[in-house]
């Protein structure tokens, strides 16, 4: 009986049109991730497309997806025979419960895990596509597909089947199953969020059902070379959590079975006792009755019956379960994104009103479109459904009004959800975690207002669109369409805001309010809101009232109805709507620089190249002095620079021509001139200028360079769609200006830093490949600074409003007051690297003296919040750096905020510069957050000294001199400012991030001396290697070493430093060749270490002391730059400890640690024993993370009792 | 009052629903007889505005009902075949919003229109309850209060008793007869009887045209001689079809009754019967489609 069920059922399944849409669907999708170069899932860098990890990658993918095609299968089985009537046959017949629903549910589970195949059928196909790059492929091995088949896929695709077959017997409707499925989605990343952050993964793995975690942690530290050629491991954890969800997939169906009843459920006794209590309440209410009927008088009712039309159709869009579940999701989102906005290294951030909005609106717009395409579709087509259209219909309804009123009806209804309910709940939010100043003022302007034109605009498109649709469903296709189009059409180069309907965005900030396109973003929002009358007027004019309307009868007959109002409403909408697009075309493109981007970028770019590398190695003219002269008008958002340079030839020939660079189209260039050259060439679009001397500069010799250029905000201005050109676009800020010479000034020179980036765009555009970086053998590479700038005096004179506050590089020498306007000059105490910045706002400053130096905060005066923290972290800093490194070269030290646009932390000279919410905005409330702030602003200041003082020569390691060593600094800072227990906690993260760093590297990865500007080596790597450096050879030695660098190469000229000077300087300090070769395996060699705590037993001894036995596991392998691995002898000092909490925990200290010793441990296993007078509840071999592991995860163990 | 001229309506599929309807409707019951496809719904959809005749005019008193249809739904009150409701509203609320969408403003004057016709309909003691749950019965005399709102002169009800008791069939016509004194109300069905009983007058529509039109009684006397009648055993029928045009056939203890049509004594043991309205119906039909029949053979 069973399979006889089963067996039709699947054949069933199969004749559905569901089935081959689904296959058609996830094989197309499937094809395009596997073919397209640009999407590329579970692939990328050196993976290959068809590597075991990318195929398993693609297939869990898809089969968290696929759920929508189960569900579409196993809804069906349970539906089916209500909907058609047919089950009442059915179940009168003598089939019993069990085979039918058990054989039901097979035959559709077996369908969906056919259609499934589609994938690995897709991706295999899609390897033997000829335009696939053959570099991202491996071989086919069947195996791979198997296993990611039978142990990822097949398992969630019952799981998914077992879940929403179950939701199907219970609610019996196909409506509900989708939006469950909808709900369990947004569980499900919410989950998955969550289970990110805990400790121990291996735990979050059994709670994670699609067994993503599982798998994640069996392949989370394979190389590529490892990810591409290892079949996939089948680890006790992955069997464990698929044979637990198995069960859990077995029980659900179950269950689901047992509940199901065949017959109709009857209504209890309670309830036929409240109906008859209702029943006698309401025949108590004596109704008013009239002889006659009161007349109508439809004439005078239109704005009476719009308000009624439009109420009722909210109050039935409030009414339907869809909009409570999408309510429910919303909030979920919202909640969940707002808990994790902002926040780094696990640091939460206040959420304040600025900060949070973006994301506040991003989820509000997820929810308008959810809600706006669904219940457009639902009102537009209700009373067609519901079958009362004609009831309707002939009711003295003016046609107006049908529109119009299931237009408001929407909008009412998606303002209360996606404006008044997100509001409050973001509200609610920001009072949740003790934020008062809640700035409604920027929730009106900012959100309220913007999201609730969004609304409009949304709901307008989607009525509209169903209005003019034959059906529905069509309708609802042609705005999935609109949504695919809005993000193709951006990759298309389409990205002018006047062909993005509805689209209007504009960075926000607390200090800078919405002045970074603001202004532009309310002209495209009335822009489009008269567009979308245009689109009532259509709508309106394609309404079908009555029956037998067809969209081909109403286009035939829509002259006769344009007539009248429509004419003129559409004349007026049209007539606005293309002068608008006039204006602000006048204004974005013509007014102000329209930056372009993508490929036409690109394509400049490379031709730009093309032209000028020629000119590369030429000698150039080398600059000395810098004297600016600023009128800035933030008000006016005006800002002119006077400058002038001073240069010399210091090479040994004379030099004939001087390049000169403008840095950015923004940037208006009124006057330049070069005494005694000139101009020769000027390439406008590529801002290039090419000056002759009249008599060629002599070796030594001197000229000048004077300039005035201005940077304004005239109009309307569109924002560049490459959000890194914000914090420039922004400039003259109102409140906030950060001028930087980088891209005020011209530059002298050539420099390939504007050239295309990336191998395989340069070749694309048929570049050579990309210059590698000099070897660190290569002397001739350090006569080239790493940083490419030259040391420069500068002599800055700043004019500004006079309530504001001017920081500028260099010593404040003098400051005035007159006429409203604020002028103070900045002289360089000493020559500086060329990066200038000139800094305007009304800040409130705290300052401070630490031992002659003046430390000080500039801030915004909402933002107090770490300014103490800051200044005592710099004090710390400072004090370490004079102490062990030298004298700091100035006689201030500041901490400048500035407004957020994207830009983080960085280091100028004297100067750490922090946007809004990096650092300034951070919530420290709780003790137990990592102290990130100290960290980045002892790193940011460390370049005081490692790039400022020290400066590396352009070639390989370069970043090991100024990040890693700066990273080593603020580490320093941190260990005597929290205990050396506590860095366990900072080191982990940097652990993680160079696992997964060498994990996704692209190219080659390089031992740390040879780091080829690679973060996850010089940030993370360099800080693991440099901590266990000085752990081994001891701080203050290696301070020494350090120290000695800093007297060998303190500001001097060329030749530079190289990270080879701090290895042999480390090498110095070896006090055996263990000591020596440790170092060479840090610097020379990619060394992976493998320790870890098998087995720890305590017993207790006679004395009542403690002794604990560990079992250690000890391996060490080198790696080649692909990530083939060798094995190599392990023998050295490890820390073996025993504690009372796990030291990964966020409340580890210094009392935890009940011993710790050093142990000599060698490859392969061994017995460690640890007597202490404690009891140990953990044991730990590197249990605070010294050495580079690749596991770090089974390093500590519970201890167990012996007896 | 209600004068229709050369009615025709062909659908985009070429479906002649109507072909030239010309019929006047004064006040009172008026019955549309006609089979299942007889175009009886898109004649009442056409007269309630719904559809635009291909060709024709319609007039209702001063009203040129497809140049303003709007004046003439201010004065209609209509009742489809088959209809729904919103979902999750009550029988209270929803009426109250017809009454407003039909152009009762005043607050007070939709609480009286809805509480008199819910106490007229019998649905008072039911009002909070979802109108997506009522029975058939219920549900069609909601129909029918929503039709009454606002006192129209024209009331239209398309097949208004499928599937109805009889006792609820018998209370929906004693609301409609009331109010049917003083306006002009179509009842459009396929129950000859309900025709019998209420309508004072009466068409019989079959392949968009109206074969028929007077009173009930005029017409059974019109029809009288033509109908004749026979008894006989069920094996038999066919040889008469073959023979006779036969209208309609019931048992009647056993054996078969068969009645046929014929304009003088067909002999062969017919014997002539006093029609009823059915058999006027009936024969109206077989007439109607005569000329097809022919065409065929």
């Amino acid at each position: 009986m069973f399979s006889t069920i089963a067996r039709f059922e699947l054949r069933y399944q199969m004749g559905n049109p569901v089935f081959w849409v689904g296959i058609i669907l996830f094989f197309l999708l499937t094809f395009g991730a596997t073919t397209a170069e640009s999407i590329r899932l579970g692939s990328g860098g050196n993976i290959h497309t068809n590597a075991p990890t990318a195929i398993a990658q693609i297939m869990l993918i898809m089969s968290l997806f696929f759920m929508f095609v189960t569900t579409a299968f196993v809804g069906n089985v349970v539906v089916r025979d209500d909907e058609t009537g047919f089950g009442q046959i059915i179940r009168s017949t003598k089939i019993g419960k069990l085979p039918y629903m058990f054989g039901r549910f097979s035959g559709a589970f077996l369908g969906a895990a056919v259609a499934f195949l589609a994938v690995p059928l897709a991706i295999w196909i899609g390897t033997f596509m000829p335009w696939v790059n053959p570099d991202y492929l491996g071989p086919n091995r069947f195996q791979d597909y198997l296993f990611a088949y039978l142990v990822l896929a097949l398992p969630n695709v019952l799981m998914t089947s077992a879940i929403f077959f179950a939701v199907a017997c219970w609610t019996r409707s196909v409506t509900y199953s989708y939006l469950t499925v909808i709900l369990f989605m947004f569980a499900y990343f919410a989950l998955t969020a969550m289970l990110r952050k805990w400790p121990d993964l291996s735990v979050a793995a059994y709670f994670e059902p699609f067994g993503t975690v599982a798998y994640g942690l069996g392949i989370r530290y394979l190389t590529p070379v490892q990810a591409n050629t290892q079949p996939l491991q089948l680890t006790s954890l992955l069997v464990s959590q698929r044979l637990l969800w198995l069960a859990i997939s077995a029980a659900i169906v179950v269950l689901a079975v047992w509940r199901f009843s065949f017959a109709e459920r009857g209504a209890s006794k309670r309830s036929v006792k409240r109906q008859a209590a209702h029943q006698q309440k309401l025949a108590a209410v004596k109704p008013v009755v009239v002889a006659r009927l009161p007349a109508t008088a439809p004439e005078r009712a239109a704005w009476h019956q719009l308000y009624t039309r439009a109420l009722f159709e909210m109050k039935l869009v409030f009414k339907s379960p869809a909009f409570w579940v999408l309510a429910v999701v919303g909030a979920i989102n919202l909640f969940s994104t707002l808990n994790l906005v902002g926040r780094m290294y696990d640091v939460p951030m206040w959420p304040r009103t600025f900060a949070i909005v973006e994301t506040v609106r991003g989820t509000s717009i997820l929810i308008t479109l959810l809600m706006a395409i669904y219940f457009a579709g639902e009102v537009v087509w209700r009373e067609r459904e519901r079958r009362i259209s004609e009831i309707v219909d002939a009711t003295p309804l003016p046609t107006w009004i049908f529109l119009i009123s299931k237009l408001g009806g929407v909008v009412g209804a998606l303002l209360v959800l996606c404006v008044a309910v997100v509001l409050l709940e973001s509200i609610v939010f920001q009072f949740g975690r003790g934020l008062t100043d809640i700035e409604f003022g920027q929730w009106l302007a900012w959100f309220v207002a913007p999201s609730a034109l969004y609304v409009l605009h949304l709901s307008v498109l989607a009525i509209v669109v169903q209005a003019i649709s034959p059906n529905k469903f069509v309708g609802w296709a042609i705005m999935l369409l609109y949504l695919v189009a809005t993000t193709v059409f951006a990759g298309l180069g389409l990205d002018h805001p006047l062909f993005n309907y509805a689209e209007a965005n504009a960075p926000l900030s607390d200090m800078n309010g919405a002045n970074n396109g603001g202004d532009s973003a309310w002209a495209m929002r009335a822009y489009w809101t008269v567009f979308a009358l245009i689109l009532v007027v259509i709508g309106h004019l394609m309404w079908r009232r009555g029956t037998a309307v067809t969209l081909s009868g109403q286009w035939r007959t829509l002259p006769a109805r344009l007539r009248g109002a429509p004419l003129t409403f559409l004349s007026i909408a049209l007539v606005v709507t293309v002068a608008m697009a006039g204006f602000l075309y006048y204004n974005m493109n013509v007014l102000n620089h329209y930056w372009v981007s993508g490929d036409k970028e690109d394509a400049q770019t490379a031709q730009y190249e093309k032209d000028y590398s020629r000119y590369l190695k030429l000698p150039e003219p080398k600059l000395t002095d810098i004297k600016l002269d600023v009128d800035l008008q933030p008000s006016r958002r005006w800002v002119q620079f006077d400058g002038a340079y001073r240069f010399v030839n210091a090479s040994a020939a004379p030099i004939e021509i001087l390049h000169v660079r403008l840095p950015i189209p923004t940037l208006r260039v009124d006057a330049m001139s070069v005494p005694g050259a000139k101009l020769g060439h000027d390439d406008k679009d590529n801002l290039h200028r090419i000056y002759r001397f009249d008599q060629p500069l002599q070796p030594g010799a001197s000229g000048t360079l004077t300039f005035r250029t201005v940077l304004e905000k005239r109009g309307l201005a569109a924002l560049p769609s490459n959000r890194q050109l914000y914090e420039i676009n922004a400039q003259p800020a109102p409140n906030g200006a950060y001028l930087t010479n980088l891209f005020f000034a011209p530059a002298l020179g050539m420099s390939r830093a504007n050239f295309l980036k990336g191998n395989t765009l340069r070749r694309k555009y048929g570049l050579p490949p990309e210059l590698p970086t000099p070897p660190l053998e290569d002397t001739a590479g350090l006569a080239k600074s790493y940083a490419g700038v030259e040391r420069v005096n500068t002599d800055i004179t700043v004019t500004t409003d006079a309530d504001q506050t001017l920081v500028v590089t260099g010593a404040r020498v003098s400051e005035s007051v007159a006429n409203g306007r604020r002028t103070a000059r900045f002289v360089s105490p000493i020559p500086t690297l060329n990066f200038i910045t000139i800094q305007s706002a009304r800040y409130a400053v705290k300052s401070e003296d630490a031992s002659g130096v003046n430390i000080s905060v500039y801030y915004f005066p909402k933002h107090p919040m770490n300014v103490d923290r800051m200044l005592s972290v710099m004090r710390d800093a400072l004090d370490y750096y004079r102490k062990n490194y030298g004298p700091y070269q100035y006689s201030y030290a500041r901490i400048i905020e500035r407004p957020d646009y994207g830009g983080g932390a960085n280091s100028a000279p004297g100067t750490v510069g922090y946007s809004e919410k990096a650092g300034f905005t951070m919530d420290f409330r709780d003790p137990k957050r990592l102290d990130f702030l100290a960290y980045v602003t002892a790193h940011e200041l460390a370049h005081q000294y490692w790039f400022h003082q020290v400066m590396p020569g352009d070639v390989q390691g370069a970043e090991v001199l100024t990040e890693t060593l700066s990273q080593y600094s603020a580490l320093m800072v941190m260990k005597h400012r929290y205990g050396p227990d506590q860095i366990r906690q900072f080191v982990k993260y940097e652990l993680d991030y160079y696992l997964q760093g060498r994990r996704q590297e692209a190219a080659e990865e390089h031992p740390l001396a040879r780091v080829n500007k690679q973060p996850y080596i010089h940030y993370n790597k360099g800080s693991i290697v440099m901590y266990l450096i000085q752990d081994r050879l001891g701080e203050d030695r290696v301070n020494t070493v350090l120290r000695s660098l800093v007297d060998r190469y303190r500001f001097k000229p060329a030749p530079y430093a190289r990270s080879s000077d701090l290895v042999d300087g480390l090498l110095t300090l070896a006090r055996t060749p263990a000591e020596r070769e440790l170092i060479l395996d840090q610097f020379y060699r990619i060394t992976l270490y493998d320790l870890r705590a098998k087995q720890a037993t305590v017993r207790r001894l006679s004395d009542g002391q403690f002794e604990t036995t560990i079992t250690v596991e000890a391996g060490k392998s080198y790696a080649d730059g692909k990530g083939n691995e060798t094995q190599a002898p392990f023998d050295g000092q490890v820390d073996i400890g025993v504690f009372t909490a796990h030291p990964g925990d966020l409340t580890f200290g210094r009392e935890n640690v009940v011993s710790m010793q050093r142990q000599q441990i060698q490859s392969g296993e061994q017995l460690v024993r640890i007597v202490t007078r404690g009891q140990p509840v953990y044991a730990g071999v590197d249990p605070y993370l010294h050495f580079i592991d690749r596991n770090s995860n089974d390093n500590i163990i519970q201890v167990s009792s012996a007896n | 009052m209600l004068h229709l001229q050369g009615v025709e309506h062909v659908y985009p599929n070429g479906t002649r629903a109507l072909d030239g309807v010309t019929i006047s409707i004064g006040k009172g019951m008026f019955g549309l007889l006609g089979p299942n496809g007889a175009g009886k719904s898109s004649l009442m959809r056409t007269i309630a505005t719904l559809q635009t005749p291909t060709a024709g005019e319609i007039q209702f008193g001063d009203i040129d009902v497809l140049a303003e249809p709007g004046r003439l739904r201010a004065t209609l009150g209509y009742l489809p075949q088959d209809f729904g409701v919103y979902p999750r509203v009550t029988a209270y609320d929803l009426l109250d919003h017809m009454a407003a969408l039909k152009g009762i403003t005043s607050a007070a004057d939709r609480r009286a229109t809805v509480e008199t016709l819910l106490v007229q309909t019998n649905l008072w003691n039911v009002r909070t309850k979802t109108v997506a749950g009522f029975s058939g019965g219920m549900r069609q005399r909601f129909g029918i209060a929503q039709a009454l709102i606002g006192n129209p002169a024209l009331i239209i009800v398309d097949e208004p008793t499928a599937g109805l008791d009889p006792e609820e069939r018998n209370r929906f016509y004693n609301l409609l007869v009331e109010i049917g004194e003083n306006v002009v109300v179509i009842l459009s069905t396929h129950i000859v009887e309900d025709v019998a009983d209420l309508c004072p007058r009466m068409a019989v529509l079959s392949a968009g045209r109206i074969q028929l039109d007077g009173a009930p009684g005029e017409l059974i006397q019109r029809s009288r001689g033509t109908i004749w009648a026979r008894t006989i055993d069920r094996d038999r029928l066919e040889e008469i079809k073959a023979a006779h045009e036969v209208i309609s056939t019931r048992w009647f203890a056993g054996r078969t009754v068969v009645h046929v049509l014929a304009d003088a004594d067909p002999g062969n043991g017919f014997k002539p019967v006093e029609g009823g309205l059915e058999d006027v119906y009936l024969s109206t039909l077989a007439r109607s489609r005569r000329p097809v029949a022919k065409q065929a053979a």
